[in-house]
């Protein structure tokens, strides 16, 4: 009865159906890539001279780069890298972030003391250029790029889960298994936990897309992913000096940063739906 | 004495995920002019929504078939704006958490001004004036510092009283009471009530008192209305109904009410109130009542007079449509 | 089966910004009384009386500030974090709000096996199935999630998870308040029947007399953290001696409506009941106590044996 509830919630609202469509149809297109993709290899980096810069046509329907590389083979591997990003960077996030705000709020005190001073002064940092500062440090390439934004991401969640933490550990449950007994450690991960994560998956899922539209200025600016990977920032990097009389080149990327955004934020504002009603007690 | 608000055949649906909620199922009640009439039922019975409907202030995806005259006037063919003019007016409200009727953010004195003048022509000293008045009538005894308080500076019986004024700032005919004591501290709670008479007696308004405390009822009701499962089960001047109950769920809850004078043994009703979204056919109460028979799950019963103002709706009486 | 001596539960509260003050709420102040075996001890007052927390006290979930709590011959204020979790089973705790008692995330099993995992079982189903028929419940609802149940069947898994290690003493805590009057009577049957079967000792803090009436045997009436009448319930509730509790007594609306124009005629109890923060000097109620005089706004009354086992904190315990 629950998961039929959750299903019809979940699909009630257009827009929320158009955003998880867009996003799985990603998701699609990011694993059989090599399918999918008509010059695979030209998406890998191989370059193919001859045909330079030409504007979009049956052969090449997003046009070819200054490489000679077909664009739309590329944008449909840039998902796979822009997917990775996304899902890494809020993945370790939250682990950090869960991990030093159940702490932080179910312990008070020293610990949060602690923890909370060390989050505002991450938090300090406009987030950009935090990753801007971190990325350069570490030096360029894709794993550096995500660590440098998951670093930058963990104090929001860390803020809100403590929040959270704060208001559940008073709750007479969480007293109850107290009077059983049990360990801290226990009532953290099996009472604390689940109940304190709701508005952390919502925030996650909208960061999804956020974070792959700060890789992209990461990379726009040439540090985090390096050419010839296929990257839509990157992408958007090497289009921005031919937009001018080759428009084609930046735009498809740019475009398709936008819409996978717009997916994730929609998908965001449709799981927020699902968990507060739920919520709610059943109608009488 | 007139009848002041009749209620006729109302019927109440809700549209909702799961499902169309039936909450009401055709009530039949009449409130006569200054009497106190006590709306008891458990939860779910359909008792709020009730008072909700009389102010028309339901959701929108409530659909409603029925009469609500006040004063001979159906309130469910009046307009929005018609009926904003009775709202606060001719009939007042108080809600059970003051706390949340009240406005956090603002000091007691604009709240009270605010509805004053709404309702009167009157200048704000003159309105402040009123106030002021209407504080020292509900037994605060400093009303100028109650005027400069916020909500939460206020203990909760002193909130309810500023809620009282202000639901008789205009003169209403009509007060809808709905469980006002019932987060209130017992001792508290007698003051309220006391009031709560006091006044009636003093204006002669009709109070609707909405209530799941048999006790309160006792020691306040001219009349009372059990509820259950949106269906009026029996209507009774109080003493009648205490001494005299003939609905089986009445004499159900009165058995199950303790009592602090003495060890009284409960006997519980069996099972528990249905879901509304699939309420038993016939009359609701059978799949409990120790008496049901086949018509009582095949129709459900009306309301008739079987002594003299004492109302029931069960087939044990009478009820059928013959 | 539990003695308590001098018990004070002081919360420590925060004042102002740039001069720091504490102040103390003395939540429970000097409380001392004893429960039998096998008895219930009813204890009633209104907010701010402090009578959930000296429940949550004696179970030390809070940390009391001084006294001491006995349970049979072990002195528990003196045990350690680890002696004290060997206890736990012994001493439960059943909450107000059916809802919020349990974890909307966990199912009814895993709620109840939660502390049976905990002491050693290895297999609970067993025992989980046990205890659910024991409440009234069937192996169907161990499926459910809480906000799949009702109000009183909450409240049953509430009672079958603190039964679950065999406890002997249960502090109840206002189980009734949030639960349909019907609903109310049979979770109060129902607690009957299992004190009875398994010689339980219940602490059973309510602000509804009528229920204490009907599950107490004895019982004790708090006023901003002082006990201030005790004794049996016969006693207590038909000749009361302190003037709250008479004043109590006498606002509690009686199902009964022939008797309504005596009561409202009554005295009517005046003022709000003095914050916790800032008790009143001398005698805690002498503020609204139509008795009050002179020595009542500057000494504290002492615990005064007026009849056998009835106890009164007040100046003039006798003329009453």
């Amino acid at each position: 009865m629950r998961k039929e509830e959750y299903i019809k919630i979940l699909f009630r609202n257009k827009l929320s159906v158009i955003g998880l469509s867009i996003i799985l149809l990603l998701v699609f297109v990011a694993i059989f890539a090599p399918f999918l993709a008509p010059y695979p290899e030209q998406a890998k980096g191989e370059p193919n001279l001859k045909e330079r810069l030409q504007p979009p046509s049956w052969k090449h329907p997003f046009g070819t780069d200054h490489m000679g590389r077909d664009i739309f083979s590329r944008v449909i591997y840039g998902a796979r890298t822009s997917l990775l990003i996304g899902f890494s960077v809020v993945s370790i996030a939250l682990v950090i972030g869960l991990f030093l705000g159940l702490i932080a709020g179910y312990f008070g005190g020293k610990f949060d003391l602690l923890i909370m001073r060390i989050t505002d002064i991450f938090l300090a940092f406009p987030p950009l250029l935090l990753a801007l500062l971190i990325a350069s440090t570490l030096g360029r390439g894709l794993m550096n790029a995500i660590l440098a934004l998951a670093i930058s991401w963990w104090p929001w969640y860390t803020r809100l889960v403590r929040g959270m933490a704060i208001s559940v550990k008073n709750r007479p449950y969480v007293e109850a298994a107290k009077a059983m007994g049990v360990a801290d450690w226990k009532i953290m991960i099996r009472h604390i936990l689940p109940n304190s994560v709701s508005p952390l998956i919502v925030q996650a899922t909208m960061d999804i897309g956020s974070a792959i539209l700060e890789a992209a200025a990461l990379s726009f600016l040439g540090l985090g992913v390096q050419p010839p990977t296929p990257d839509w920032g990157l992408m958007i990097s090497e289009g921005k000096n031919y937009f001018l009389n080759y428009w084609w080149y930046p735009v498809f990327p740019g475009l398709a940063i936008f819409v996978t955004v717009i997916a994730f934020n929609l998908l965001g504002d449709a799981i927020r739906e699902v968990i507060d009603p739920r919520l709610r007690r059943r109608f009488l | 004495m007139n009848d002041l608000l009749k209620i006729e055949n109302l019927y109440i649906n809700f549209r909702t995920l799961w499902g169309v909620a039936k909450v009401l199922n055709g009530i039949n009640l009449t409130i006569k002019e200054g009497e106190i009439f006590g709306l008891v039922g458990e939860t779910g019975c359909g008792k709020s929504v009730t008072a909700s409907t009389i102010l028309r202030l339901l959701p929108s995806n409530a659909e409603v078939s029925g009469k609500v005259l006040f004063k001979g006037e159906n309130l469910l063919e009046k307009s929005e704006e018609e009926m904003r003019k009775i709202r606060g007016k001719e009939i007042s409200i108080i809600f059970q958490d003051p706390m949340t009727s009240l406005n956090p953010l603002f000091k007691i004195r604009d709240q009270m001004v605010d509805v004053i003048t709404l309702h009167n022509n009157l200048s704000k000293e003159e309105a402040e004036k009123r106030a002021k008045d209407l504080l020292e009538k509900v037994g605060l005894p400093d009303p100028e510092r109650v005027l400069n308080s916020y909500p939460h500076e206020l203990s909760g019986g002193m909130r309810q009283r500023v809620m009282i004024a202000m639901a008789l700032s205009s003169n209403p005919s009509l007060l809808i009471a709905d469980e006002p004591t019932t987060a209130l501290d017992v001792t508290i709670q007698k003051q309220i009530l006391k009031l709560i008479l006091e006044l009636k007696e003093t204006y002669g308004f009709s109070v609707l008192f909405i209530t799941h405390d048999l006790g309160v009822v006792a020691e306040l009701c001219d009349r009372v209305g059990v509820m259950y499962a949106g269906n009026i089960v029996e209507i009774a001047p109080t003493e009648e109904l205490f001494e005299n109950p003939l609905h089986p769920y009445t004499q159900g809850l009165l058995s199950v009410v303790p009592d602090p004078r003495y060890k009284k043994k409960l006997k519980p009703l069996r099972g528990s109130v249905p879901s509304l979204l699939n309420p038993p056919t016939g009359c609701r109460f059978h799949p409990r009542c120790d008496y049901a028979g086949d018509l009582c799950k095949k129709e459900k019963p009306e309301l008739i007079e079987y002594s003299p103002d004492h109302f029931v709706a069960c087939h044990l009486y009478g009820g059928n449509s013959e | 089966m539990i003695r308590v001596e001098h018990l004070k539960k002081y919360f420590p509260i925060k004042h102002g910004i740039i001069r720091k003050k504490t102040m103390w709420l003395k939540a429970v102040d000097d409380v001392s009384f004893e429960i039998q075996k096998g008895e219930t001890f009813g204890l009633v007052g209104e907010s701010g009386s402090g009578k959930s927390t000296l429940g949550r006290t004696i179970l030390r979930l809070y940390e009391p500030t001084s006294g001491k709590i006995y349970f049979g011959d072990v002195e528990i204020t003196s045990l350690t974090k680890a002696e004290l979790k060997k206890m736990r089973p012994k001493m439960q705790m059943i909450y107000q709000d059916p809802y919020s008692s349990l974890n909307p995330r966990l199912t009814v099993f895993d709620i109840i096996a939660e502390p049976l995992k905990e002491h050693g079982y290895k297999n609970p189903k067993e025992r989980v199935l046990e205890l659910l028929e024991a409440v009234g419940l069937s192996e169907e609802h161990a499926k459910k999630y809480p906000d799949e149940l009702s109000g009183g069947q909450c409240q049953r898994i509430a009672i079958a998870r603190a039964l679950a290690l065999n406890p002997e003493f249960i502090v109840l805590d206002e189980p009734t308040s949030a639960l349909d009057v019907s609903v109310q009577a049979q979770v109060l049957n129902l607690l009957e029947t299992l004190q009875k079967e398994l010689e339980l000792t219940y602490l059973f803090i309510s602000h509804d007399l009528g229920v204490v009436r009907y599950l107490a045997n004895r019982v004790g009436v708090m006023y901003l953290g002082k006990l201030v009448e005790m004794g049996n319930i016969d006693q207590v509730f038909e000749t009361p001696k302190h003037p709250y509790t008479k004043m109590l007594l006498d606002s509690i609306p009686i199902p009964d409506p022939k008797l309504r124009s005596l009561r409202l005629q009554k005295t009517v109890l005046r003022g709000e009941i003095p914050s916790p923060l800032n008790p009143p000097a001398g005698c805690r109620f002498n503020t609204r106590c139509p008795y009050a005089k002179e020595i009542c706004k500057k000494e504290e009354p002492q615990l005064v044996e007026v009849e056998k086992n009835h106890f009164v904190m007040c100046h003039f315990a006798e003329e009453m």
